[in-house]
């Protein structure tokens, strides 16, 4: 992978566990990584957010990449982690995960651009991916940021 | 000169200024007969003059000068006050203020004359003056050189009254003084001497005048006092008294190498006739160390004024708050305490720790939490500036559209003085001039109407100002036709937004709210003044960005009023913290009217709805939980505890748990990702760390 980096475009990715499968978040976005804590319920807010938390000083939304995935709620362990996701312009927004694995470097050839797929609730899942990234034997999916945390969906 | 520096001072000056004229030409052209206004009027101009001229601005300068010379000429009563001459002055000041915005824009006052203000100016005061226009401007000038001594246009003529010195009153020490100079055979002169309306450090100036005058002889008397002329306070011109050896030229010519001084008056006296009868104590003795301390400071003044700033070199002009120094001074004793406090605490961590000190560190904290309390409003304080600012204009505004318009109308506010964050206050100019210019094109009807329907012929706009609990109300009424509900309703219909039963089963309030929507304008015509469909819409938008609200009211044929809520601070509040169930939540105090333990029984039902009936009022009793969905179990307990809020009239009882105190919280914005609960406004952190959400009284009610 060293010799690629000269001629092609790299980026980090956090990894990070849902439920079976791995996801990649680039790390451009991330500001920061904390432990489960105390969540604050919003009253009437969309239905994957857990609510806020106080991150030095500053009230974040947390939102359940589970819940948004449809998935089944999160169940917290020792593990969890909430990855904070900082936005130009919009402010910050934090991610619920199972776990954070590990950082990986991925080469420009090493992500596969997501196909159209014809079933309507892969479809939507399709707009949060930006492509699947291959890293050794394991796959990871790749989230659009962008269009994760900013939702039409009320 | 370099006067870059300065280019703040002189915007915020000339804004000053026009603001002056604008206000009192408008009170000028009300009571053409009184003496004040205009008074007032030509020292702004005056001011506005010389301070051009000292910018470099010489157009600017130019179009004051003439309007000066319109001023001036009605001042001495040779000109009635008529309407034409109104709008011309008001054309003038707009020019100027044109001049002013290209200064702030580029430093640069552009290269418009304004040919045509300055011909109507000049043909108004040939007219005015009638055939002997032609002498008219030299009274002018003496008039002018006697009120302010302008140093430039001094016509020979008023060179007697020029030389204030002959009217200098000697104390009897003083007198004494002078008489023995006599005897020694000193020379006594009597000097007044007129600095250059353009100088920009007048007491520099005038200290350097006391300093080249020094090696000569003594001042044994300065009219205005020493003091005075430190502290500026005086005009262009000061008089004093010399006991000197040398003789009248030589005087003359130390203080003409001052520079920028304009002129020079110079004459023997005789002490004999200055003496004052009674037995005053001036300062002269006392003036002369006064003078000798603050000589060198003067000069060093003068001469940073004269260094070449170069540094600035573009003109961006920034915002800035005026701040009293009073309140500075709060500040600054408050950063005092603040760093006693910390300190306080240094020393505590330090020394031993006994559990004696265990007290000793509560009292810091203590101390610690007043000192930071006051710091928090003293600093809001400062960034508190009066509404003045912005309604000021408003006056002339209804004048210019009263015309256009062709209906006469009156504006009557009260509560400029009240005071709102800077910010606000800067945002909120445009939304209020549209509901003005709302009220007077829309609201007022006709003249001719008016007197059919027996209403007084001139309508009135009313702009009410005042404080409520944490907001600040702005309130624009007119005594208009009000709104026409059923004009409202068919245009809804005719824009394909409702169907006509629709619209007929709407309440008036939901028929008003209509206006506030995009594109809805109900002028039959579009006008010049308003009805170009952005209207009602951008003023809600705009204030509600400002965290406020706007509601209007109407009654048909009695007028109709909008009603401005806006927050007085943005960050900080005093709060109610409360408990649901589980949940912490802030109400703020601001409008919170009082706290009642009700019984169970005494909750009543109207309409199906919980009410309570308290010292005479229905009030409606919110269950935070349910419209929270707080999960709180089922406890039914006997006795409920209910906050009272209020807005404006209206009350409303909010059922809580338990209450945990009164509490100072910062206000943080929940985000823009995540969608919540409109009563819900912001959420805040608490001191262990958790988030409490914020509920806003004002949604409920």
């Amino acid at each position: 992978m060293d010799k690629n980096v000269v001629v092609e475009e790299t980026k980090q990715y956090i990894v990070a566990k849902l439920d079976i499968e791995q996801f990649g978040i680039d790390i451009g976005y991330i500001d920061n990584i904390v432990r489960m804590q105390k969540i604050t319920r919003i009253p009437k807010s969309q239905r994957y957010f857990k609510g806020v938390i106080n991150l030095r000083g500053e009230v974040i939304p947390v939102m359940s990449l589970r819940l948004k995935f449809d998935l089944d709620d999160d169940v917290i362990t020792n593990a969890s982690r909430i990855i904070i996701i900082k936005l130009e312009n919009s402010g910050m927004v934090g991610l619920i995960v199972d776990e954070v694995k590990e950082v990986v470097t991925l080469s420009s050839s090493e992500v596969e651009k997501p196909k159209a797929s014809k079933d309507s609730k892969n479809n939507e899942m399709q707009r949060f991916l930006a492509g699947i990234g291959k890293h050794g034997d394991t796959l990871i999916s790749l989230l659009n940021i962008n269009n994760v945390v900013m939702d039409k969906e009320n | 000169m370099d006067v870059s520096q300065y280019l703040e001072i002189f915007v915020d000056e000339t804004k000053e200024h026009l603001q002056s004229l604008n206000e009192q030409i408008l009170i000028l052209e009300k009571e053409p007969d009184s003496k004040e206004p205009i008074q007032e009027i030509f020292r702004a101009a005056h001011s506005l003059k010389g301070m051009a001229g000292t910018m470099g601005y010489k157009r600017m300068q130019r179009l004051t000068h003439d309007l000066e010379n319109v001023f001036s000429e009605i001042r001495e009563g040779k000109m009635g006050v008529t309407d034409e001459l109104v709008d011309v002055l008001f054309r003038g000041l707009d020019a100027l203020e044109g001049y002013l915005d290209n200064i702030i824009n580029t430093q640069d006052e552009g290269d418009n004359d304004n040919e045509d203000i300055i011909q109507d100016l000049d043909r108004i005061l040939k007219a005015g003056t009638g055939a002997g226009g032609a002498a008219a401007p030299a009274p002018a000038a003496k008039e002018e050189a006697a009120q302010t001594a302008t140093a430039t246009a001094a016509a020979p003529a008023a060179a007697d009254d020029k030389a204030k010195y002959h009217s200098l009153v000697l104390a009897e020490h003083e007198a004494n003084a002078a008489q023995k100079a006599v005897e020694e055979k000193k020379n006594v002169f009597g000097l007044t001497v007129y600095i250059q309306e353009t100088c920009l450090l007048k007491a520099a100036r005038a200290f350097l005048v006391f300093k080249a005058l020094e090696p000569l002889g003594d001042v044994i008397k300065a009219e205005p006092n020493v003091q005075d002329i430190e502290d500026e306070r005086f005009d262009f011109d000061f008089s004093l008294i010399l006991v000197t050896e040398a003789d009248m030229d030589k005087v003359k010519e130390a203080v003409m190498s001052v520079s920028e001084i304009g002129e020079c008056f110079i004459g023997a006296v005789d002490p004999a006739n200055h003496v004052e009868g009674g037995d005053k104590k001036e300062e002269s003795a006392e003036a002369k160390p006064a003078e000798k301390k603050e000589a060198p400071k003067a000069a060093a003044a003068g001469g940073a004024a004269k260094a070449p700033a170069k540094t600035t070199g573009k003109a961006v002009v920034n915002r800035s708050v005026r701040v009293d120094i009073e309140k500075l001074d709060g500040l600054m004793n408050l950063v005092s305490e603040l760093i006693i406090a910390k300190n306080g605490l240094v020393s505590m961590s330090g020394g031993d720790t006994e559990n004696k000190d265990m007290q000793g560190f509560n009292e810091q904290i203590e101390y610690l939490e007043t000192v930071t309390t006051n710091l928090h409003e003293t600093v809001m304080k400062v960034r508190m500036v009066p509404i003045e600012s912005v309604v000021n204009k408003f006056p002339r505004m209804i004048r210019d559209l009263s015309k256009k318009l062709d209906k006469k109308m009156e504006l009557y506010m009260t509560g400029e003085d009240t005071e709102l964050d800077r910010t606000v206050v800067d945002e909120i100019g445009d939304p209020l001039m549209h509901l003005l210019r709302n009220s007077a094109d829309h609201g007022l009807e006709s003249n001719e109407e008016r007197v059919k329907l027996g209403k007084p012929e001139v309508g009135s706009i009313f702009l009410d100002a005042y404080q409520e609990g944490n907001n600040v109300v702005i309130e624009v009424r007119d005594d208009g036709a009000g709104i026409n509900i059923e004009k409202v309703k068919k245009k809804a219909v005719e824009r394909g937004m409702f169907t006509e039963e629709q619209a007929e089963a709407l309440s008036d309030k939901e028929t008003i709210d209509l206006l506030f929507l995009p594109s809805f304008s109900t002028a039959d015509k579009i006008s010049d003044v308003s009805g170009r469909g952005v209207g009602l819409d951008v003023v809600k938008t705009n204030i509600e960005s400002l965290g406020g609200s706007i509601e209007a009211k109407t009654k048909k044929g009695e007028g109709s009023s909008f009603i401005v809520r806006l927050p007085l601070t943005l960050a900080i509040v005093q709060a109610l913290m409360v408990e649901l169930g589980q949940e912490k939540y802030a109400i703020p105090l601001g409008s919170i009217q009082t706290i009642e333990n009700i019984s169970k029984d005494e909750i009543k039902y109207v309409q199906n709805k919980e009410v309570i009936h308290l010292r005479g009022n229905v009030i409606p009793l919110i269950r935070l939980d349910e419209l929270l969905d707080v999960d709180r179990g089922d406890a039914a307990e006997e006795n409920l505890t209910v906050v009272i809020v209020s807005k404006g009239e209206s009350l409303a009882g909010l059922v809580v748990d338990n209450l945990i105190g009164q509490q100072e919280i910062v206000i943080k914005s929940i985000g823009k990702f995540i969608s919540y609960s409109k009563v819900i406004s912001g959420a805040t952190i608490l001191g262990d760390g958790g988030v409490a959400l914020i509920i806003d009284p004002n949604v409920l009610l």
